[in-house]
């Protein structure tokens, strides 16, 4: 299967974390002109000169993450916790608002926020990367619902045990702790990563123009 | 683009009604070999005769439709309550009872139901019509993650606001009272049917394996 995307301008961030290399290359074999960033968009200034070099963008996958922060809530503390929002969850709102405004004019756009089921379904550990997780989807169907009428789609996605190089990575996936958690996923094992990529390619392909604000688990059945 | 249901042998049930036609044209122009059904399947026996008779079967998309009679809860009949889970929940059950074994045994199938956003969200006078697709939707998830230990696929679209010839007929789309109905829709248009064929076409190929048990939205932002 090609050409979904043909014709398709894309950008996606973080390329070399988290989805960024299978999304880029699932775009890339589907037609898009991928635009894929590596740049720290933690600088308040950053996204919007990402949006401004790219010129017109069809599609924006803003896959933010941050290594698996696990800490005690009472243990976290005001700099980790800051930490947390200014990698993934300031900087979605800045990428959201510096696409939008040629997206509504053309009528026309996706955004796909590759989010994390940390924010579905409670885990020990997690209650700061959680909560900034949350924060992406809580942001996405807000925005999705109110640029709808505008015709441009904002969808998240809510992954977890699938591979990719920031959280499940090669060494982890072999590791005893990842195969006492697989027990708890009713898939039995992992999603890989171009099996996921595939899922943010329906949401930001010609076939998903009714979603909107829309948040799905990607979990193997682990959110059910 | 290659055909994604190439060779897969398909059971779209109540192929005239609801979202059936929608299916039946998705699949066929996919490539599937598609058994369009119209046999009532509210005589017990009914799951277990198509199934024998379909053989080998790759794909259920299990499309089950009452009409919403619309009386609010002190004024639905045990006649009305008993004639939604007749239609509608009783024969998903035995549908997929009856197809699960022979997928079980290859580790491999999709079912994919074509369930409601009024199983999601409140509205009035739905009560018996959204209890039972309620109950789909539960159903689903249950033997959905039940299913998912033999790497069967069992998902459910709740779709609402999508034209389709059963509860969005030409003539409720031109009321008068439509337009104001559909004020409540984000998106401020029904969806095509092709549009929700299309989701279920993505839960019935090859590229969403690692679903299981989940339910997807398809409302215009009328539920997030």
């Amino acid at each position: 299967m090609a050409d979904r995307l043909k014709g398709k301008r894309a950008i996606v961030t973080e390329c070399h974390d988290f989805m960024g290399p299978d999304i880029v290359s699932l775009f890339l074999e589907e037609g898009a002109d991928v635009i894929a960033d590596d740049r720290d968009l933690r600088k308040p200034e950053a996204a919007d000169e990402l949006l401004r070099g790219a010129g017109r963008t069809d599609i924006l996958i803003v896959n933010l993450s941050i290594p698996n922060p696990r800490a005690l809530a009472h243990e976290t503390t005001d700099e980790q916790w800051a930490s947390v929002f200014e990698k993934i969850v300031h900087p979605m709102h800045r990428l959201v608002r510096a696409a939008l405004p040629q997206m509504i004019e053309r009528r026309s756009g996706k955004i796909v926020i590759v989010g994390s089921a940390a924010a579905l379904r409670g885990t020990m550990n997690r209650s700061c990367y959680g909560a900034a997780r949350g924060a992406q989807h809580a942001y996405a169907k807000c925005v999705g619902v109110e640029v709808a009428p505008h015709n441009v789609q904002v969808n998240a996605t809510g992954q977890i045990f699938v591979e990719n190089p920031t959280y499940f990575p090669p060494d982890y996936v072999k590791s005893d702790d990842l195969k006492q958690r697989l027990k708890e996923v009713p898939a039995g094992r992992l999603s890989t990563g171009r099996e996921a990529a595939a899922f943010v390619l329906f949401l930001a392909g010609p076939e998903s123009d009714f979603l909107c604000g829309q948040v799905f688990a990607y979990a193997g059945g682990w959110t059910v | 683009m290659p055909k994604r249901l190439g060779g897969k042998r398909v059971i779209v049930t109540q192929a005239q009604d609801f979202m059936g036609p929608a299916l039946c044209e998705m699949f066929a122009a996919e490539g599937a070999h598609v058994i369009p059904e119209t046999r009532d399947l509210r005589e017990p026996a009914a799951a277990g005769e198509l199934v024998r008779e379909a053989g080998h079967v790759d794909i259920l998309a299990a499309n089950l439709m009452q009409r919403n009679r619309r009386n609010p809860a002190p004024l639905v009949s045990d006649e009305e309550w008993a004639d939604m889970f007749d239609m509608m929940v009783h024969p998903l059950h035995r549908l997929i009872r009856a197809v699960l074994p022979q997928m079980m045994s290859r580790r491999k199938g999709k079912i994919v139901v074509m369930g409601s956003a009024n199983g999601l969200r409140g509205t009035a006078p739905r009560a018996a019509y959204s209890a039972a697709r309620g109950a789909q939707l539960t159903y689903v998830k249950t033997a959905g993650v039940e299913a998912a230990t033999h790497n069967v696929n069992i998902n459910a679209i709740a779709q609402n606001w999508t034209t389709n010839p059963t509860s969005f007929t030409p003539e409720i789309v031109a009321a008068a009272d439509f337009p104001e109905r559909l004020r409540e829709v984000p998106m401020g248009r029904l969806a095509y049917g092709w549009e929700s064929a299309a989701l279920a076409l993505y839960l019935a190929g090859d590229e969403s394996d690692f679903f299981f048990g989940q339910i997807f939205p398809f409302a215009g932002g009328w539920q997030t």
